[in-house]
């Protein structure tokens, strides 16, 4: 029961991704400002932050292949570095007192590393050939404000469903 | 403090590296087919997209239609004064198609439907992959609906939007023209107004300026800024005289053999709602002479 809420919630962001974010007119705040809606990232840091870590790694590597699936042409890339990611931020978050601006820190490194991630494995492939100073100057600034600015509005729901949820579970 | 990578963790990061490189040199491989899985997980979200998008699409449109009703006076001001051309540009266009069709049926080309001529799918795109990187749509119409793989896909007048790269049995992807993984195999053409039609091929995209690049033009050709860029027909994959945009710049490559030029995207790549799939018809073999 617990596990199919948390997949209907972070299912629902994952649509949310794809089909209503593309549809919000980011293109007028500037020319060529890139901005990328990581929710399904945001949630699943919480979820290993405020429930489980084991938890978010397993659906951390559900929700990557599924990324992959629909929204990439390439398997894997995604899978990798959501995990990767979530594991590391969740390194991170041991070593300091976790409260809201330090959770919106963490969420922002989370971003900025799993950006960083895929852009740096398409690189090699080839699936893109973005210069890294408009990397880091049009798409990773506005992608992380979105999504700390996201991470400010569901910080509170989010806690209590994920720790209420945890009690249940093992650490 | 436990250390940040012990002994087995760094098993456990090294193996899923190797899968990891495993599965893209897979994908890369395995280019636009499409595995029953991935039809499977394709189809089955695609229907929780269509359910999600609808409302958000309906939203979306009516503050888009606010922003319409402001433009919609200037626009009408404007296209009365075109109206006044409309007649005569009419009967022009009779007397041409007229004309054409005589001069055809004298070349005995009547049954041989030309490279020009296609079939329509309409379809409403449902997702788009949200990392600019990858520049994929999904659309609600598959398999069922007589979608196949690598048809073009256009919006409307004929603007060139990309091809189908993936098919399931009731959604499929679309491989945008901006998608750097697709670009390479279009070749296209430039029919000036007066002087021979000049063949090239869409090389790249340049998504810092977003333009494609139209390469391997010949050195001596007039190329121009404003020029209008269509499909040429000759790869097959794509059918003849579809708009791929206009020319803003015209350089010569870096090692002087070839020109190369600037082209901005007649479609609105960002900003899409409907689409058409077309499938070039069959042409009747051996007939033409």
């Amino acid at each position: 029961m617990k596990q199919s809420k948390i997949f209907i919630l972070l299912f629902f962001l994952f649509l949310i991704q794809g089909t209503v974010m593309p549809l919000i007119p980011f293109y007028s705040v500037g020319n060529n400002v890139q901005i990328i809606s990581e929710f399904v990232l945001v949630a699943l840091l919480m979820l290993a932050f405020f429930g489980s870590l084991s938890w978010g790694l397993k659906y951390a590597i559900l929700f990557g292949f599924l990324i992959d699936i629909i929204y990439a042409s390439v398997l894997g890339v995604y899978a990798f570095s959501l995990t990767l990611t979530v594991y590391l931020v969740y390194s991170i978050s041991k070593w300091v007192n976790m409260n809201t601006a330090m959770t919106i820190l963490l969420v922002a490194v989370g971003v900025c590393m799993q950006q960083f991630e895929v852009y740096v494995i398409y690189l090699m492939i080839g699936v893109t050939d973005q210069q890294l100073g408009f990397f880091f100057q049009f798409r990773l600034l506005p992608t992380v404000c979105l999504n700390a600015v996201f991470t400010m509005l569901i910080y509170y729901p989010f806690r209590r469903f994920f720790e209420r949820l945890s009690d249940g579970i093992e650490k | 403090m436990p250390s940040f990578f012990s002994n087995k963790k760094l098993i456990v990061l090294l193996t899923s590296l190797i899968v990891l490189i495993a599965l893209i040199s897979y994908s890369l491989k395995e280019g636009t087919r499409a595995t029953w899985t991935e039809q499977f997980v394709q189809d089955v979200v695609g229907g929780f997209q269509y359910v999600v998008n609808v409302p958000a699409r309906y939203v979306a449109g009516f503050f888009e239609n606010v922003s319409d009703i402001e433009n919609a006076y200037k626009e009408n001001k404007r296209l009365k004064e075109n109206l006044t051309n409309y007649a005569s540009v009419e009967q022009e266009n009779r007397d041409l198609t007229s004309q054409n069709k005589e001069l055809k049926a004298q070349l005995g080309m009547k049954n041989d439907p030309s490279l020009s001529e296609y079939t329509k799918y309409s379809a409403t795109l449902i997702s788009r992959s949200y990392d600019q990187w990858n520049q994929l749509l999904t659309l609600d119409k598959g398999k069922v609906n007589g979608i196949k793989n690598g048809m073009p896909v256009i919006t409307s007048g004929k603007r060139l939007v990309g091809s189908v790269t993936k098919v399931g049995n009731f959604t499929s992807k679309v491989s945008l023209i901006s998608d750097d993984q697709n670009v390479n195999q279009i070749s296209a053409m430039i029919e000036p107004k007066n002087g021979d039609t000049i063949y090239g091929m869409i090389e790249g995209y340049n998504q810092n300026k977003g333009t494609l690049l139209f390469g391997k033009i010949p050195i001596k050709a007039k190329v121009k800024k404003g020029q209008t860029v269509t499909t040429s027909g000759l790869s097959g994959k794509y059918s003849k005289g579809l708009v791929i945009g206009t020319v803003t710049s015209v350089s010569t490559d870096q090692y002087g053999l070839t020109k190369a030029a600037q082209i901005k995207p007649a479609a609105d790549l960002n900003h899409l709602n409907y689409v058409l799939v077309i499938e070039k018809k069959k042409q009747v073999g051996g007939k033409g002479n």
